[in-house]
């Protein structure tokens, strides 16, 4: 095999060192399992060559990009071939006139937005992950972030793919207008299909012009429900925030501890932005203040500082990575992480899911894009112990077991990968038919990032080897 | 492998989420775009050497030593990771074993024989003058491939009417550490006791790194407790005035050293900002200033990433159209100059020397 795809790319870009192999069998998930070895092609039609051999020796074929995904979605559950698609990080085309900017699937979103800037667009969607996150990471996984209450997922913003089907074959599916109507769009298939469909080489976006100001504010909160009231009264009120975020007491006081930010130290926080033209901002901004108060909030400071804004923002951007100061011994694990509800549902499933971590012995934080219905969840445990795992599990599954029993969704922006897969299998159980018969038609030897999605073990825990040092 | 080093940092490795955010500006990701390239990686191969999930190889021992420890991963690492202390323990693992590069392993050896980096005859200053306000301490690097920017600092203190005096110098041994080594006993109680015999209790150092290991290294623990002040050259250079200006493009390069690792971000700027009127940050600046390479051991062990690296750096002052760029640290200045091509149309100096430089040139 190396030899083969040595012969493709270039021996600079291929590697099957155990170093390598074992690197890339891991990201910000619980799993762990290695390829047996790494590819990084620079072209498309490099890949459109690996995937041809790939497909006709029947080798599994797993799409990366940073790997910063959390449920698994890179992790090569049955060995073969990482693509690492980093490489291919060039922008291809910038239109303003047309609203779009065409890029190769190793491109970083705030690489992208710092280019676009000085035109006077950006690319809307922003996850946490924006400084190392690629735009194929994006697309493969329906990524959305802070501000898609108002700008919109990932999805919304794919108005074309180029994509390289098992086969090799290159497709391209989409435009490059705003509006379509011709037939079955396979590009928005492919958004979230999370590498099991076809490998993402390229995406035109739709590019949204950069607002000129925006103020940015924070509500306190005694109660998680007062919170989760005001978030859904803000929206029934007609009022679209540029992100609309909440944070519960373990979120706040992680974030405290970490990066000193002084946030209230309340049962939970409402952080809200408006952006537009000052007079909009501030009407806006005064309207959120009136239901914030109206629902509770002990204390609402408003900023226009950028510097002040920048620590808010902060806060809640690096808000994952810091829980793992909450406590020694314990660590963040992503599972049920990414959890979507109907805004009205959110105080009511955000307090039930505190319910089940005390039941389960597990410290469970929430916060979220709250405007959008967005719960995040991080269970904090111990992972040395076996137990704590078992804990894990359980509450993981009361989790879900509530949030599908409100009419939400397992996932609303990470992807479904492993970790979730158990529980989408229920979600979407009438759909299971037609997914593997849409998987049989464009991947029949099942060689992209197979064993995902319907195809996934039903037990998260035996799935892959748990990336942590588990004692007993 | 046995790693005991490694094995204290088992729950930073644990509290490593992989989350990717270190690959932003790492200057070796950026390099060589491999992961395990990055802190991330370099954290899971510790991880897994240490629990026995992949075997120690020269690949392994290579990404752990390629890191250049400018610590820009630590601050885009929002969980508080120490990841430089992982990645020196493991060194330290790895060198206790035998497994560290050639050029380490040389370095080792000179220092049987003589007491500096470069296996050069020991510094000995002409006269000591032991009524000086000062001793400045310059460092390997200053004392024997800067030289003629560290002299230049010398006579602009000289005009400030700073009085000083150099010792007797060895290496402080802060790089050992770096290296996964134990730094020699002997050197620090040499310059320990090179510095108490003069009297003199303030000292000047003009390497951020010696700078960083005397205020923090055990082993200099003996001069603190006798409150022995110890300054950056910049921290001394802040309140002075000078009556020059200079109005062509100046730009400065954050020492890693000096920066992220000591805090020092404004003294330099303050210093920059008295004579040059038209001071522009580089796009990556402060806590975000990119790596000059030189760093870590990797400009012995691995000179062609390091040069790499510093190209990398110096292009980002080129871009700007900058026409001098300035640092404080004989290292940066060292690798920022290997970089510089002929053709290059900018001026590098150390801030003092482009001050003591101004001076002369307005005579």
């Amino acid at each position: 095999m190396k030899e083969e795809l040595t012969a493709i790319v270039g021996e600079k870009y291929v590697s099957d060192d155990i170093i390598d192999r074992y690197v890339y069998g891991s990201d910000a998930s619980i799993h762990q399992k290695m390829p047996e070895i790494v590819v990084r092609p620079g072209t498309v039609e490099e890949v459109s060559r690996i995937l041809k051999f790939a497909n006709e020796k029947k080798i599994p074929v797993v799409a990366r990009g940073a790997g910063s995904g959390m449920s698994g979605n890179a992790v090569p559950m049955s060995g073969g071939i990482i693509l690492d698609l980093k490489r291919m990080d060039k922008i291809l085309e910038i239109k303003p006139e047309d609203l779009y900017v065409r890029v190769e699937a190793g491109v970083v979103n705030d690489e992208l937005n710092r280019v676009l800037k000085p035109y006077g667009f950006f690319f809307a969607p922003n996850p946490a992950s924006g400084k190392i996150c690629t735009i194929g990471g994006m697309v493969a996984n329906n990524a959305s972030g802070m501000r898609a209450v108002k700008y919109g997922a990932t999805r919304d913003a794919v108005m074309g793919l180029k994509i390289v089907l098992a086969s090799g074959e290159v497709l391209d599916a989409g435009t490059k207008t705003l509006i379509e109507s011709s037939g079955y769009q396979i590009e928005r298939l492919m958004v979230g299909s999370e590498g099991t469909l076809g490998i993402i080489v390229e995406a035109t976006l739709r590019l949204t012009p950069l607002p000129k100001e925006k103020s940015m504010g924070v509500a306190a909160f005694n109660k998680l429900s007062g919170a989760g009231e005001a978030v859904s009264k803000i929206i029934a009120a007609g009022i679209i925030p540029s992100f609309l975020e909440y944070m519960d007491n373990v979120a706040i006081k992680s974030v405290n501890k970490m990066l000193n930010l002084n946030l209230p130290d309340v049962e939970a926080i409402v952080v809200f932005e408006c952006d537009g033209v000052r007079e909009d901002i501030d009407y806006n901004i005064e309207r959120i203040k009136k239901v914030c108060t109206e629902q509770g909030a002990t204390g609402i400071k408003v900023s226009s500082d950028p510097k002040e804004m920048n620590e808010i923002y902060l806060g809640r951007s690096k808000l994952f990575p810091a829980m793992s100061q909450y406590q020694d011994g314990l660590v963040v694990t992503s599972l049920a992480d990414d959890m979507a509800v109907p805004n009205s549902k959110i105080a009511e499933v955000s307090e039930k899911i505190h319910e089940i971590a005390k039941r389960n012995e597990v410290v469970i934080t929430t916060y979220g894009h709250a405007g959008e219905g967005l719960i995040h969840t991080k269970l904090l445990i111990d992972p040395t112990k076996q137990i704590n795992w078992e804990h894990a599990k359980n509450a993981v599954a009361e989790i879900y077991e509530t949030v599908i029993s409100v009419g939400g969704t397992v996932s609303g922006e990470h992807g479904v990968a492993i970790s979730k897969a158990p529980y989408f299998k229920k979600e979407r159980a009438g759909l299971l038919k037609m997914f593997h018969m849409i998987k049989k038609t464009f991947d029949p030897n099942n060689i992209l990032n197979p064993g995902k999605l319907q195809d996934a073990p039903d037990d998260f825990l035996t799935a892959t080897e748990i990336r942590y040092p588990v004692e007993d | 492998m046995n790693m005991p080093n490694a094995k204290k940092y088992l729950n930073e490795m644990s509290n490593c989420i992989r989350c990717a955010y270190c690959f932003a500006d790492c200057p070796t990701f950026t390099n060589f775009m491999w992961d395990s390239n990055s802190a991330r990686g370099r954290i899971m191969i510790a991880y897994g050497m240490l629990q026995g999930e992949i075997p120690l190889t020269e690949t392994a021992v290579e990404r752990e030593f390629l890191c250049t420890l400018c610590g820009q991963c630590e601050v885009k690492c929002s969980a508080g990771i120490k990841i430089l202390d992982v990645i020196k323990a493991t060194r330290k693992d790895l060198a206790e074993s035998g497994n560290l590069p050639e050029s380490h392993k040389a370095m080792k050896e000179v220092f049987n024989e003589k007491e500096n980096i470069y296996g050069e005859d020991q510094f000995i200053p002409e006269k000591i003058e032991n009524s000086a306000e000062y001793i400045v301490f310059g460092g390997c690097v200053g004392n024997f491939r800067e030289n003629e920017s560290l002299v230049k600092s010398h006579k602009l203190f000289e005009k400030l009417g700073i009085k000083f005096t150099r010792i007797p110098e060895v290496c402080c041994g802060g790089v050992f550490a770096d290296l996964g080594l134990d730094a020699p006993e002997k050197l620090a109680k040499k310059n320990i006791d090179a510095i108490l015999s003069t009297g003199i209790k303030k000292i000047i150092f003009t390497c951020p790194k010696c700078f960083m290991t005397f205020k923090e290294d055990e082993r200099y623990s003996e001069l603190r407790e006798k409150g022995i002040q110890m300054q950056n050259i910049v921290e001394v250079l802040r309140d002075k005035q000078f009556e020059i200006k200079f109005d062509k493009k100046v730009t400065y390069h954050d020492p890693c050293d000096l920066g992220r690792h000591e805090g020092i971000f404004n003294e330099p700027r303050e210093v920059i900002k008295k004579v040059a009127s038209n001071f522009k940050e580089l796009s990556k600046n402060k806590d975000q200033s990119h790596c000059c390479g030189s760093g870590g051991g990797v400009r012995g062990a691995y000179t062609k990433l390091s040069i790499q690296i510093a190209k990398g750096r110096l292009k980002e002052a080129l871009d700007m159209e900058a026409e001098v760029l300035l640092t404080e640290c004989p290292s940066c200045l060292h690798n920022l100059r290997n970089a510089k091509k002929k053709r290059d149309n900018i001026e590098i100096k150390n801030i003092s020397e482009f001050i003591y430089d101004l001076i002369e040139g307005e005579k």
